[in-house]
């Protein structure tokens, strides 16, 4: 037998790739989009455990622990919260307390730590990446919905998994759950599905308190189907209201328990004034003193102008909902006088990243480029939350 | 019956009369129960910090006396710091800036009427030429003072009754016009937003004091 024919032989008895009878079922779970998402998933959170380790080890010279990787700023907090509770105390600097802090992640991180066995930090790690493969799952289930393709679909999550500062999403902060409930009323509204959308704005500002803005999406989305009519006579649509109507209620619900507990209602921003120097302002004073504030609140600024600006390719695709969503959204952080944070909070924008995705669509350089380029900063913020230096955050 | 089927007998439920109508009633019922809440927030709120802060003070002040005369500073490390409730940014070392339009001192029960010689400064700048700054004492209003840009320091005489009028530690509540974030007035580096730096309250006995404003 020659060589050719041996060599024949021994393909002939190799399975036929995943087109083989016998690996059909392998295959349809590898190619199910479930699977890539799982491993978008995995992939993304390994690379951010790899980039936190090396820092923490080579650059900081410090043990690899999980608090060290995923828990710093904010973490503390939360946990607290979820040990402890509420007080009015105030820690790590004047007029600073935990009411600055929304319910909902704490009370979940308290939940999972039912499970015999889990810490605090484990528990409020493993909600918090729960709730990232849950909200990724949703988040491609609402591109499709959009009539994009499987490929826009699987690049948005990889883009928002790669994102700058996309470790908050496996870290004990409330980033994750936000963009679960979010991305969960957004769907469940787009299905005309309004109970359970307005569920989830409910939760929504009981995780964070621009989750009330989520009010705007279901408005803009009936006044565009059903016109003006929706808001002249809403006893004929109702439903179509309804997640509006109930968006608030997480927030009312934390303002009451505030009042009760301390006397004041909008605890949250008082302590964030005083311990944080939180405020409203005009947003146009705030962005030329944050042009003229120095490099940190250049960078946070950026951030956001860089995010909002991809955010006007809604338009271009007439996701005109989204896009109001999106710019109340920007409207309320350039309010705020401190410009710390911009740049997660923009990353929970994820309609932003499916028309990014779409725009981008059978470019392959162009999406390599992106999401190399976007690593290359989630890689430096990594190492700078590792090492809790306040770039990261 | 899957999920899906329930969302869709639900949402179907929905649009019946009889529940679309019971759904309007849910939507005016939720619009009512807000604005009640919200009513119900703003007018029984009160600044939980601040509240926390003048509770600290005023502990802290009737738990020390008051010698006379005697100098009180609001530098850092300085004691009497225990002194300053509500609306206070940190300590200093050229004192400390009031952070809101509103900020407290509470002082020990003197033994004998007493005179204060409030002495600090305000942000005045050229993008703020003048700012107003009143004192109140036990709520009453006790001395007021312009500042103009060029001339930020403050020298305030405040008179305080004797311990048979109060009874309760002093409680000095300082009121401006407005505060200054001098990163937004182009008048330095600092984002806080700034309102009093308080520096030092010289106590004397009642019309010993000469020389201030």
């Amino acid at each position: 037998m020659s060589v050719r024919e041996r060599a024949q032989t021994l393909v002939a008895g190799l399975p036929r790739g995943l087109d083989d009878e016998r690996l059909a079922p392998l295959a349809r779970v590898i190619r199910h989009p479930l699977t890539a998402i799982v491993a978008i998933f995995l992939v993304s959170r390994l690379a951010v455990l790899l980039v936190g380790a090396l820092a923490l080890d080579r650059i900081a010279g410090e043990p690899v622990t999980a608090r060290g990787l995923l828990c710093h700023f904010d973490c503390g907090w939360y946990l607290r919260i979820a040990d402890e509770g509420y007080s009015t105390t105030s820690l790590w600097q004047p007029g600073a307390t935990l009411y600055a802090f929304f319910p909902l992640f704490p009370l979940s991180v308290r939940l999972v730590g039912l499970i015999p066995g889990l810490s605090t930090l484990d528990a409020g790690l493993l909600a918090s990446n729960g709730f990232f493969l849950i909200a990724l799952v949703y988040i491609y289930a609402y591109a499709r919905l959009l009539g994009m393709s499987v490929a826009i679909g699987l690049m948005a999550i990889a883009m928002l998994s790669f994102a700058p500062q996309s470790f908050v999403f496996s870290a004990a902060y409330s980033e994750s759950l936000f963009l679960l409930l979010l991305a969960a009323a957004m769907y469940h509204m787009r299905r005309e599905q309004f109970v359970a959308s307005g569920i989830a704005a409910a939760l929504l500002s009981a995780a964070r308190p621009n989750g009330v803005l989520f009010a705007v999406f279901p408005i803009a989305w009936g006044l565009r189907r059903y016109g003006l009519e929706l808001l002249v006579r809403p006893w004929r649509r109702p439903e179509v209201l309804l997640p509006a109507a109930l968006a608030p209620l997480g927030l009312f619900a934390y303002w009451g328990f505030s009042l009760a507990t301390t006397g004041d209602a909008f605890a949250h921003m008082t302590t964030s004034a005083y311990g944080w120097g939180f405020g409203f302002a005009s947003p146009i004073d705030n962005i030329v003193g944050f042009i003229h504030g120095g490099t940190l609140p250049r960078f946070w600024l950026a951030a956001s102008v860089v995010g909002f600006a991809a955010s006007l390719l809604l338009l271009r695709y007439r996701l005109y909902e989204e896009f109001v969503l999106c710019a109340a959204m920007f409207a309320l952080w350039w309010s705020n006088q401190i410009p710390y944070s911009y740049l997660r909070y923009t990353i929970t924008l994820f309609p932003i990243w499916i028309v990014v995705s779409r725009a981008t669509d059978g470019r392959p350089v162009v999406q390599a480029t992106l999401i190399g380029a976007m690593s290359l900063l989630g890689g430096l913020l990594m190492v700078a939350w590792t090492l809790s230096n306040n770039i990261a955050i | 019956m899957d999920a899906e089927q329930q969302h869709r007998d639900l949402e179907a439920a929905l649009r019946t009369p009889a529940r679309r109508w019971a759904t309007f009633a849910l939507l005016c019922a939720l619009a009512v129960v807000y604005l009640a809440l919200f009513g119900l927030y703003v007018t029984r709120s009160s600044d939980f910090v601040a509240s926390d802060s003048n509770a600290a003070a005023a502990h802290a002040a009737a738990q020390s006396s008051l010698a006379v005369p005697s100098m009180l500073s609001f530098v850092s490390d300085s004691p009497h710091v225990a002194y300053l409730g509500g609306g206070w940014h940190l300590p200093e070392p050229t004192g400390t800036w009031s952070r809101a339009r509103r900020a407290w001192v509470f002082l020990p029960v003197p033994d004998q009427a007493v005179e204060l010689r409030i002495t600090g400064r305000v942000p005045v700048s050229a993008a703020m030429p003048q700012m107003h700054l009143s004192v109140s004492v036990q709520g009453a209003p006790a001395a007021s003072v312009t500042i103009e840009a060029g001339q930020p320091t403050v020298d305030l005489l405040v008179s305080v009754p004797g311990p048979a009028a109060t009874g309760t530690p002093i409680e000095l509540t300082f009121d401006l016009d407005r505060t200054v974030v001098p990163q937004r007035a182009g008048a330095g580096a600092d984002s806080r937003s700034l309102g009093f730096n308080l520096h030092a309250i010289e106590v004397h006995g009642a019309a010993t004091t000469a020389g201030a404003d």
